[in-house]
């Protein structure tokens, strides 16, 4: 069952991250101890994952290990989202991958936070890291940050379309990725959501995807022109 | 021969009403900023993270210069009257990331024949939307100046609107030579005109939004938050009808003038 149970993770992640490897290494992610001076396992992935006893608790858990946060958010309510459908029943708090990504992001939790321990640090020299203070500009505020961010964790399906008809079919739009494969594929979680990751991918190389952005940087504004028709 | 005009009837619907004619969208306008000299994060700009930086290329980008998927810091909530360098982050704005014009107080369309309801609503100058559009198109404002670069960034060369296709589409800070905006049009001012505006509750629109017809009503179609008369009423700043002058629809023979006024 276990075997099982990985083989599956191993698809899924495999699904939704592009086939490309050796990336992450001399990213912000990498979080081996050159560049994470407080990573004592000089590990690049031991901060987010781990092979056992991760936290099972969060849906489509990629094998995490990483503290959740608890944090309560103010959502963007928006100028057309609103009206068109976009807040519905199923927008009412980060989930999925997002929450994930926000455990980090929001601030609240240490970076070097597992499963309510803090990681290894030098002689305890460093504590809690947090996103806060040492990496200011990509901390997403939870009074501010989602109220002024593109909005997270909504159901992008044809019955949003045929509510906005100024978003393209997520399930018949093909992604500039090369792969061949739709929206709905490559960007939107198991639930049909929008999250994070859909424009983020937490494992690409930043010299070319600069924060991480999809399609090589959002050149062109490709990636938001894929799911907006303008 | 019958057939045939027949074919060609079919083919001429079907091609109108076709999902985005080849004409239409951000990237067939003048909007279509990912070459445009001024921006940093166009094609021909140094792309990086800061005016004069190259890491983290970032290249033709159309929509950056007005939205931001993160906006970090911003004060630009449709109505809201604070204005200038970015202060605090929204909750209703488009993702907006245009610094916003300055100016405090615009002259206004003074009337002819307005409503004096409306016409006092006008003369409290524009909000909403139309503030954003204005933050380029007032001419006050350096197109480049959006997301973290402003005055103060360094290699940052400014451009005004007045300088871009000889100042064509810079309606400067007097208003009073362009269609009223940012007033209240609803029933109520149709009937005090004696219906000289249709009543936007009932009167269609004519609009097709991403290849269908919307079915919908001046109000549900073209007024922001379903009351105010704003530059958006008639303007589409992504073309999506592909019309001259990025009109919500085309106005062959004022079909967008005769959408309001009963004339």
């Amino acid at each position: 069952m276990k075997f099982k149970k990985s083989i599956l993770v191993g698809t899924i992640l495999l699904g939704i991250t592009p086939l490309s490897f050796g990336q992450i290494a001399n990213t912000a992610h990498d979080f081996t101890l050159s560049r994470a001076h407080w990573n004592l396992a000089n590990e690049m992935c031991n901060v987010c994952h781990a092979p056992h006893n991760t936290d099972v608790s969060q849906a489509h858990n990629p094998l995490w290990i990483h503290t959740t946060t608890q944090a309560n958010y103010t959502l963007y309510t928006g100028y057309t989202f609103s009206t068109k459908g976009g807040v519905g029943q199923q927008y009412g708090t980060p989930d999925g991958s997002s929450k994930l990504c926000l455990s980090c992001h929001d601030g609240t939790v240490a970076i070097n936070s597992v499963n309510g321990a803090v990681l290894d640090t030098i002689g305890g020299k460093f504590g809690s890291v947090m996103m806060g203070t040492t990496h200011l500009n990509s901390t997403i505020s939870p009074t501010t940050g989602l109220a002024g961010s593109h909005p997270i964790s909504f159901v992008y399906d044809q019955n949003l379309v045929g509510k906005d008809p100024l978003l393209n079919n997520p399930l018949t739009t093909i992604t500039p990725s090369g792969n061949g494969v739709t929206i709905a594929k490559e960007l939107l979680d198991a639930n049909g959501k929008v999250q994070c990751t859909s424009c983020h991918d937490p494992h690409l190389n930043t010299t070319t995807n600069w924060k991480y952005v999809r399609y090589n940087n959002n050149v062109g504004s490709q990636l938001c022109l894929v799911c907006h028709n303008k | 021969m019958k057939y045939i005009k027949i074919i060609l009837l079919i083919v001429l619907i079907v091609s109108i009403t076709e999902k985005g004619n080849a004409q239409s969208g951000i990237t067939n306008s003048l909007h279509n900023f990912s070459s445009a000299s001024w921006n940093q994060w166009g094609s021909n700009g140094l792309g990086g993270t800061s005016a004069t930086s190259t890491s983290g290329r970032i290249g033709g980008q159309i929509c950056a210069p007005c939205h931001a998927p993160h906006v970090y810091t911003s004060n630009v909530s449709p109505g809201s009257s604070v204005i200038g360098p970015m202060t605090s982050a929204p909750s209703n704005a488009p993702l907006w990331s245009h610094q916003l014009s300055a100016v405090t107080s615009y002259s206004t369309y003074s009337g002819y024949n307005m409503d004096s309801t409306a016409l006092a609503q006008a003369a409290g100058g524009p909000v909403g939307t139309s503030k954003l559009c204005l933050s380029c198109h007032d001419g006050t404002v350096s197109m480049n100046y959006y997301r973290t670069f402003s005055a103060s960034t360094s290699g940052i060369k400014p451009i005004l609107m007045s300088a871009i296709n000889g100042g064509a589409s810079n309606l400067g800070t007097d208003l009073r030579n362009d269609h009223p905006i940012s007033f209240v049009y609803d029933q109520g001012l149709s009937q005090r005109t004696n219906n000289g505006v249709y009543d936007p509750t009932s009167h269609a629109s004519g609009i097709i939004l991403g290849g269908s017809a919307t079915n919908g009503t001046i109000q549900s179609d073209l007024l922001e938050g379903g009351t105010l008369l704003q530059c958006t009423s008639c303007h589409d700043p992504h073309n999506g009808a592909g019309a001259p002058h990025m009109l919500v629809k085309s106005n062959t023979a004022s079909a967008l003038c005769l959408t309001c006024h009963n004339k």
